[in-house]
């Protein structure tokens, strides 16, 4: 079973609980199955690691990883 | 016509209104001058704006011995004539809300005047909680009968 | 003289009692923009980079920036310069509410204190009448209760105060300056100085107006900014409903949460900390510091639960909610809670209210008394030298010593030198977690690269607005890779010459997490009337941290202190998300310095200098 950890009280409130286990084939199964919505501020992590330094929504998961799914709406940093 | 409701509970207590305020007066920001406060309950972490409700019956304006306090026909406001006021203080005393101010740079009153009908402090707040009603003249104080009335009612039935 | 300025600054000797006024230095406003800048120069020029940071000879200084006190949203900030005790470096410590603000209306862009009062004294200023007065019957007394009688006593309740507590007295190496009881000067000791001056507080009440060069570009300019503020959802919703604190499960699930003096990279408590679960159980409202548009401030009170234990009185009428008090900030719940092993937000605000009422760095503190812990449970600490047990995870002896650290009490004294200090002296170096004598803030840099670098060449000593290269390596939609090195020296020093730039202006540093730099310059040039493009503004920030190292070299500070401890470099996280990982600094830190244009040795080149006009 692959844990989704639910980070965002959005997401927590929708599905009113904080951890999910479910049995997917990878991100995009799991962003679907929840009805994530598409937004710039969508953040997933895979095992803590953002997807972008993973194989993107196509991540595989296996039986012992964990999704986390969060939304930070940052639009401007110093230096940025 | 026009009166500034205030939502406490929605203020953060930033006083950009008061910002405002002194901005549209005076082209500066000076909080000192501004005729919209915001009174700041620290231990309750409450925040109370407050500035002059317009009365309908405006006991600044009766107050004056020179008749330097007019109502503005489109917006209802009363509005100090600067050219007039003597700088007696005698509306300020008068005023039970405090909301009618003394100048001490101009020596003369100060009060909100509306901003001819298009208030700045509301612009400027981040957070909605002063917005410009239209009211009927003395209708804004018909809720706080409403209010009183419940209240007595709740009373009275828990008795 | 520039918009934006009253265009004078207020001198006081401490020794003499003298008092002056003299106007602001027009030459080096334009070149340093104001605050943090403006104060540096002024230090560079007066004072010799040897002194001791408690001797007399230390100036203390209160700097605001051209934009504080006008409408430009977060326009609240006012920074001290000074010597810092804990680091030996020039500090820059910030603060918000209204006092700054406050000093501006009143007729002052700067407050330069210098020498050392015979008596304990405080000082009132009101418009142009400034006056030293006896503190003798305040010294001794918490934050809280010298804000109450001050105000009581000049009669004057719109007065802001910043004052010290009893930490400051002592001469904690981390004490802090508090204004408005809960905004606070919080780092590197500048709540010593202020108490090695037997300064006690200032009390300010300012009636004059700011005016500003061009006012009608001005508005414009504030107000498409504070669209784009009202416009990113983390400064329109997220910083005012989860304060800073919402970065507490997102940090922690990154594995980058510094947990039991960084011994550990995740903390299995950070859900009970965060910035949701204190909205669910203890937050009673946000609160904004002046001009602030976003209004991150929390307003929280104990538990009922928790109230036993650690009930707290930040006022005498504090009758509507009881035990209602501030905070916590990320920095705090993570210093005072996941470093010590704590998971109890109860115990975490019980601490952080004493920190602000005796006057303390929590970062510093919590930092310190998680290294004591970890002496403790090595055993080089025994329960009877701490005088009571010091387990990870004890919220009771974190708060009994958060006093005592404050009162330089029983064990408290050792706390009170900070970590380094403490560690050193228990012949556990390795123990301190920090850089040049400054406890680390919350963010591992193993698991993240960038902040390593941050770290190890921040000019106050390890930090985390000096180069807050979480958002780019973390919170970014495009994040760059938090585990490479690649590219981290580049993107240190823009974060370092930006950040310098907002700490200038007198704005606070959260509002680029909704906004840039190019919707902040139309307003600090239309506030000023001195033009100024995106390059020539990144020049300053670049002018002002090379001011900073420079005036640093001089105290005696090299690359030797660009460094972090050999945990952070040779020892790798245990486990976690990050598992495996250790500081490559070695790789980064040779490319920083050729991407500054310094020398091997950490030194800013003549060209360098010359180029910047410090030559």
């Amino acid at each position: 079973m692959v844990q989704v950890n639910l980070m965002s009280p959005r997401l927590r409130e929708q599905h009113g609980v904080r951890h999910i286990e479910m049995e997917e084939v990878d991100v995009e199964a799991v962003l679907t199955r929840l009805g994530v919505e598409e937004s710039e501020d969508l953040r997933v992590l895979v095992n803590g690691r953002a997807i972008q330094f993973l194989e993107g929504r196509a991540t595989a998961l296996g039986p012992d990883d964990a999704v986390t799914i969060f939304y930070v709406g940052i639009r401007g940093w110093p230096g940025g | 016509m026009q009166a500034l409701q205030i939502h406490p509970e929605k203020c953060t207590g930033c006083k950009q209104c008061e910002l405002a305020c002194s901005y549209v007066q005076i082209g500066a920001f000076q909080p000192s001058r501004s005729v919209i406060k915001v009174h700041v309950f620290d231990e309750q972490a409450s925040f109370a704006p407050y500035a002059c409700f317009q009365c309908d019956e405006a006991w600044c304006m009766h107050a004056c011995p020179v008749n330097a306090i007019d109502i503005d026909e489109n917006t209802g406001a009363k509005i100090v004539i600067d050219e007039v006021c003597v700088g007696c203080k005698l509306c300020v005393i008068a005023c039970p809300f405090g909301t009618i101010f003394f100048d001490k740079t101009d020596d003369i009153a100060a009060k909100c005047d509306l901003c001819a009908g298009d208030p700045a402090c509301a612009h400027a707040c981040p957070t909605a909680a002063i917005e410009v009603l239209e009211v009927d003249p003395g209708g804004w104080i018909a809720g706080f009968g409403d209010k009183v009335d419940g209240a007595y009612r709740a009373a009275v039935e828990e008795d | 003289m520039l918009g934006g300025w009253t265009g004078t600054v207020l001198r006081v000797d401490l020794t003499s009692g003298q008092i002056s006024k003299e106007p602001l230095n027009e030459q080096w406003a334009r070149e340093y923009v104001g605050g943090r800048g403006v104060a540096a120069r002024y230090l560079y020029e007066e004072c010799d980079p040897g002194v001791d940071p408690l001797a007399p000879e230390n100036p203390l200084i209160f700097a605001t920036g051209p934009l504080t006190a006008t409408n430009a949203s977060c326009g609240a900030r006012y920074m001290v310069v000074t010597k810092g005790p804990l680091t030996g470096a020039m500090t820059t410590s910030n603060s918000g509410g209204k006092w700054g603000p406050e000093l501006k209306y009143a007729g002052y862009d700067l407050l330069i204190l210098e020498g050392e009062s015979p008596e304990p004294v405080y000082l009132w200023i009101q418009d142009d009448q400034v006056e030293l007065r006896s503190a003798a019957h305040l010294w001794g007394q918490g934050v809280f209760k010298t804000e109450d009688l001050l105000k009581t006593e000049t009669g004057v309740p719109d007065a802001s105060v910043a004052a010290i507590g009893p930490a400051g007295e002592n001469k904690v190496l981390f004490a802090a300056i508090v204004n408005e009881k809960f905004r606070a000067a919080g780092r590197s000791g500048v709540g010593a100085v202020m108490g090695a001056k037997k300064l006690k507080a200032i009390v300010v009440r300012g009636t004059g107006a700011v005016s500003v060069a061009r006012p009608q570009e001005m508005m414009q300019a504030q107000w498409a900014m504070r669209e784009e503020l009202a416009a990113a959802p983390l400064t329109a919703e997220g910083l005012p409903t989860y304060g800073t604190l919402s970065l507490m499960n997102v940090i922690n699930e990154h594995g980058a949460l510094p947990t039991n003096n960084y011994q550990a990279a995740q903390f299995d408590g950070a859900e009970q900390i965060s910035g949701e679960e204190l909205a669910a159980t203890r937050l009673q409202t946000n609160k904004a510091c002046f001009a602030c548009t976003i209004a991150c401030g929390r307003v929280s009170r104990i538990s009922d639960e928790g109230v036993g234990r650690y009930a707290v009185k930040t006022s005498p009428r504090n009758w509507n909610w009881k035990h209602s008090t501030e905070g916590p900030e990320y920095e705090n719940a993570w210093s005072l809670g996941a470093d010590c092993g704590i998971d109890d937000l109860d115990a975490i605000l019980k601490s952080n209210t004493i920190c602000n009422d005796l006057g303390m760095d929590p970062i510093s503190l919590g930092a310190t008394i998680a290294a004591a812990m970890e002496l403790y449970e090595k055993g080089v600490l025994s329960e009877e030298q701490v005088g009571m047990p010091l387990p990870f995870g004890s919220g009771a002896a974190m708060v009994a010593l958060t006093e005592a650290t404050a009162l330089r009490e029983g064990f408290g004294n050792e706390l009170a030198e900070g970590s380094k200090r403490m560690c050193d002296k228990f012949g556990e170096p390795d123990a301190f977690m920090g850089v040049k004598g400054q406890e680390f803030p919350a963010y591992d840099p193993r698991a993240i690269q960038g902040m390593g670098l941050g770290y190890a060449t921040s000019n106050r000593g390890a930090c985390h607005l000096r180069a807050y290269t979480v958002a780019a390596e973390v919170l970014a939609p495009e994040p760059e890779d938090p585990r490479a090195t690649e590219g981290k020296a580049e993107l240190v020093t823009a974060f370092q010459n930006v950040s310098t730039v907002v700490d200038a202006t007198g704005l606070c540093i959260f509002l680029t997490f909704g906004t840039t730099l190019e919707s902040i310059r139309p307003i600090l040039v239309a506030a000023t009337g001195h033009d100024l493009t995106d390059d020539e503004l990144l020049q300053v920030g670049e002018r002002i941290w090379n001011l900073e190292r420079v005036w640093n070299n001089r105290a005696g500070l090299s690359a030797a202190d660009d460094t972090l401890p050999r945990r952070m470099l040779e020892q790798a996280i245990p486990a976690g998300p990050a598992a495996g990982e250790v500081s490559k600094l070695g790789e980064m830190l040779p490319e920083y310095y050729r991407v500054r244009g310094w020398n091997e040795r950490g030194e800013p080149t003549p060209e360098k200098l010359a180029e910047l006009g410090l030559a």
